[in-house]
């Protein structure tokens, strides 16, 4: 008995010798075909592929794998892989939940984590430049020794790089003070499928045409491999202030946030939670039974973060809120890296996911309704959840999470996609995008050319221009979709 | 069937799903013990592997082999993906045990871990299957084979003069009678300066650790008993150890194996800290900068931050500097868990990581593992172990 592979069923390494010998040239032999380090790298963190492995399925094999070292390393190994028209697969941590990292259709797994020199912390320009490759714990705690943080903290905190964070276009749990990656990031290094560099420069702003470095942001690896990168930093926050409310019904908690947000206030974090999430997180809370729990975190000048406090207090209490005092928010900065249910429901024949979206104020409670319904019509659907986690004066992300066992002769993988798609259909006819940071990957491939419209034409324009033999991240982003 | 609270989410919309759905829910939480395990008995505890393997690889920051190699593979989660792909029997690939055996044991990710898992400990039954099926990498062959025919770590060992028969038994551990003979001489000396009725074994062995971690189940039972036997026969009422896994093996890792050593354990740092502060009064003044290096089995295993501070604090002159990763987020020295005998050049780099990081603070490192001590000073590092620094002062050429 042997493993079986999901998207391509070659086990043999089918890049020729001579190439692997070429990329050992240029890596100083950082290149590996054994078996066991395709087989770690056949996946990343698409929820199916936990289920698949438990079946004695791997996503995907790669043919091989290279650590380069830096960016005139990986700028040889596309050289390499372009001539010879061989698939590149970028890969961080290997976190990313929509497959983006999965080798479907074999080639080099391209793996940054070697590149994660921090090359400066420019302390009155308030910037720290680093290779891409770095943990995201790694940078936060060696920026906090030195008295700053990034404020981009993800769940993913502990296992994701800065690379996927670009890459994935990502947003942290304190996202709605230091913002999203994209309001992070200020200048970056890419290598372009042809092996050329390009470099943006590191200055607050520029109005010199556009801004093309920032078409790798969220482009998974279409466009080529960013390397470097030149990020916000900010002094530690001096004072924190923790609060929490329960309303009765979720719309009363939204309209708090809404109305806090057109106040130009922004807590670093602010999260509402559904009811069926409130008993998830809060089970030890006392009342939250059929409650919604929205938390503060408020952080930054004393006085300031006072202010917000009081201006915050003041709208949720207009709201109907009721204060729930600091003890939540505790239990949320104490657990919110405990990801376990993975872990916990997956052996137990539960196939689940979440989908993040993003939608603005005049729909928002709607469509809530709409995709916790969407869910539940899938037959087999026992969990149908949400919290909202990232507010703008225009809008909101809604996080869904579902989990269920799929019906007697449905396969896991079809009754995944029938989720899925139910819920990527609603979410476009109820005036949301598909993601909000999780990005694209496999699994939300076909509804991208319905979300972009004909952007999406000049995307894939885009995307020939730059890598014309399709060598980057193949499979991905329905560019070049072969079923 | 006791529900936790913690679930009280799942059973509240199981409660909302049509009986169709909730009974197949419920099918699913019932019977899924008897599924995803392997066909043949085996010693893995395959529940856990499962679900770390499982895991989005949320303490993969902080392990440092996984840091060292930046490979998938020896991830944590990676590394348990393989081990349940090969308890499993859907990969069988000559990488595999070297793979397993890739560990240093320093809890690190138990920090992180939701489940209170360190991938040190899940991995000692899949070793026990590897050796079962005589699936070993060399290196693994070689530590068991001089470990049984020299019942030490290095073949090496030293009698230091002393009775065998006494209150205190003071024993070495292996990396003392190989390499530092001085810190033997120092733990004695302090216990003759004090007047307790001290021993020593009279031919001491291993405390059976690396045998134990490495799967020789039987193998380490029978060196455990040699050492119960022997220890018994000093009549002693206290073993004071050097090494900190050994003073964890003789109080967490014998009893489970119904080995009762019938005496207090003591690691040296605890025995240090209740000294009177007479014994540092008199000694000399240490103008020194020093920073402490937390060994892992020590803080980790044995939740012991504070007594080797107490000693250090207590030491005049000497200006103690910490490490930001010091006390339980510590990092390991890269000899943990035999690592610097199954595979030195990871372990290398664990070592030149963690020193880089300590001399940042001093160019004097003080520890209390021989171990670590071999670490760094094998690197050209200053380092001493606290019962050195009491009893030389320092002082280089007295050691």
């Amino acid at each position: 008995m042997s493993y079986e592979t999901v998207f391509n069923q070659k086990k043999e390494n089918v890049v020729p010798k001579k190439i692997i010998q070429k990329l050992k040239e240029v890596t100083n032999n950082k290149v590996s075909t054994r078996e066991v380090d395709r087989v770690t790298y056949s996946k990343d963190y698409m929820p199916i592929t936990l289920r698949w492995l438990l079946d004695g399925k791997l996503a995907a094999l790669p043919d091989c794998i290279v650590w380069p070292e830096n960016t005139s390393q990986v700028s040889e190994i596309l050289k390499i892989a372009n001539n010879e028209k061989i698939p590149v697969i970028p890969f961080g941590d290997g976190s990313g939940v929509l497959g983006g990292a999965i080798p479907v259709r074999g080639g080099i797994v391209l793996d940054v984590k070697k590149m994660d020199r921090i090359m400066e912390i420019d302390d009155s320009s308030l910037l720290t430049t680093l290779q891409t490759g770095i943990n995201g714990m790694n940078l936060e705690r060696y920026l906090n020794q030195h008295g700053y943080t990034l404020g981009h903290i993800p769940q993913s905190l502990y296992c994701s790089s800065l690379g996927g964070w670009v890459a994935c276009k990502a947003a942290g749990q304190f996202s709605t003070k230091y913002g999203k990656i994209e309001d992070i990031i200020v200048a970056l290094e890419a290598v372009l499928p042809d092996g050329s560099i390009i470099k943006s420069k590191k200055v607050p702003r520029s109005s010199t045409g556009p801004s093309i470095e920032r078409l790798f942001l969220g482009s998974e690896g279409q466009f080529g491999i960013v390397t470097e990168a030149t990020l916000k930093i900010w002094p530690y926050p001096e004072k924190r202030i923790l609060k929490s409310y329960v309303f009765s019904e979720i719309s009363e908690a939204l309209e708090s946030v809404r109305n806090i947000m057109r106040k130009n206030v922004y807590p670093a974090v602010v999260r509402i939670y559904d009811k069926n999430e409130t008993l998830r997180h809060f089970y030890n809370a006392p009342d939250v039974k059929d409650k919604i729990m929205l938390i503060f975190l408020m952080e930054g000048d004393e006085k300031l973060v006072e202010l917000e406090n009081n201006i915050s207090s003041n709208i949720c209490k207009l709201n109907g809120a009721k204060s729930c005092g600091e003890e939540p928010v505790k239990h949320w900065l104490e657990t919110r890296f405990n990801v376990r249910e993975s872990s916990d429901f997956t052996p137990k024949g539960f196939v689940f996911d979440t989908v993040e979206t993003s939608i603005n104020w005049k729909y928002a409670l709607e469509f809530y309704h709409k995709m916790i319904e969407s869910m539940r019509q899938i037959k087999g659907v026992v969990v149908a959840s949400a919290h909202a986690s990232h507010f703008y004066p225009q809008g909101v992300c809604f996080y869904f999470t579902f989990g269920g066992v799929p019906p007697k002769n449905v396969e896991p993988f079809n009754f995944y996609q029938s989720v899925w798609d139910n819920m990527m259909k609603t979410c476009i006819d109820q005036h949301g995008s598909i993601s909000h940071h999780h990005g694209i990957g496999i699994i939300r491939s076909k509804w991208l050319s319905q979300e972009m419209g004909n952007r999406y034409n000049l995307f894939k324009k885009i995307k020939h221009t730059i890598d014309p033999n399709g060598i980057m991240n193949p499979g991905k982003m329905g560019i070049d979709n072969e079923d | 069937m006791k529900i936790s609270k913690k679930y009280a989410w799942v059973m509240d919309s199981l409660s909302r799903s049509p009986f169709s759905v909730k009974a197949r829910a419920m099918k699913h939480f019932l019977s899924s013990k008897k599924e995803y395990r392997p066909k043949n008995r085996t010693d893995a505890d395959i529940e856990s592997i499962i679900k770390c393997s499982l895991c989005p690889n949320m303490c993969r920051f902080d392990c440092p082999v996984s840091e060292a190699e930046k490979n998938e593979t020896l991830s944590p989660s990676g590394r348990s993906r393989i081990a349940y792909l090969f308890e499993m029997g859907f990969l069988v690939d000559e990488d595999v045990p070297d793979t397993l055996y890739s560990c240093c044991n320093c809890d690190a990710c138990r920090q992180w871990c939701p489940f209170d898992f360190s991938l040190g400990d899940i991995l000692i039954g899949v070793h026990r299957d590897l050796v079962k099926q005589n699936n070993l990498p060399k290196p693994v062959l070689e530590l068991q084979d001089i470990i049984q025919k020299k019942h030490t770590l290095d073949g090496k060992s030293f009698n230091i003069a002393g009775k065998h028969k006494g209150d205190f038994l003071y024993f070495m551990g292996c990396t003392v009678m190989a390499e530092h003979e001085s810190i033997a001489k120092a733990m004695t000396g302090i216990m003759d300066k004090k007047g307790e009725n001290w021993a020593v074994l009279e031919d001491e062995w291993c405390c059976g650790a690396p045998l134990y971690n490495l799967g020789f189940n039987e193998d380490f039972v029978k060196i455990a008993e040699q050492n119960i036997q022997k220890i018994k026969e000093t009549g002693c009422k206290t073993i004071i150890c050097s090494c900190p896994t050994c003073a964890y093996m003789f109080k967490e890792i014998y009893p489970k194996f119904n080995l009762k050593i019938n005496a207090k354990i003591l690691h040296a740092s605890e025995y240090l800290a209740e000294l009177s502060d007479s014994l540092y009064n008199n000694s000399e003044k240490i103008e020194k900068n020093c920073v402490y290096h937390d060994p892992c089995t020590l803080v980790r295993k044995l939740g012991i931050a504070e007594q080797p501070r107490r000693v250090l604090n207590s030491i005049k002159g000497l200006t103690l500097k910490e490490s930001y990763f010091h006390g339980k987020d510590t990092q390991c020295c890269g000899r943990g868990g035999s690592l610097g005998k199954t595979h030195p050049e990871i372990s290398d780099k664990i070592t030149k990581k963690r020193l880089k990081e300590l001399k940042k603070y001093a160019d004097c490192i003080i520890t209390a593992c021989p171990t670590c001590k071999s670490a760094f000073s094998d690197l050209g590092c200053e380092v001493c172990d606290l019962s050195e620094l009491i009893y030389y002062g320092c002082k280089k050429d007295e050691r």
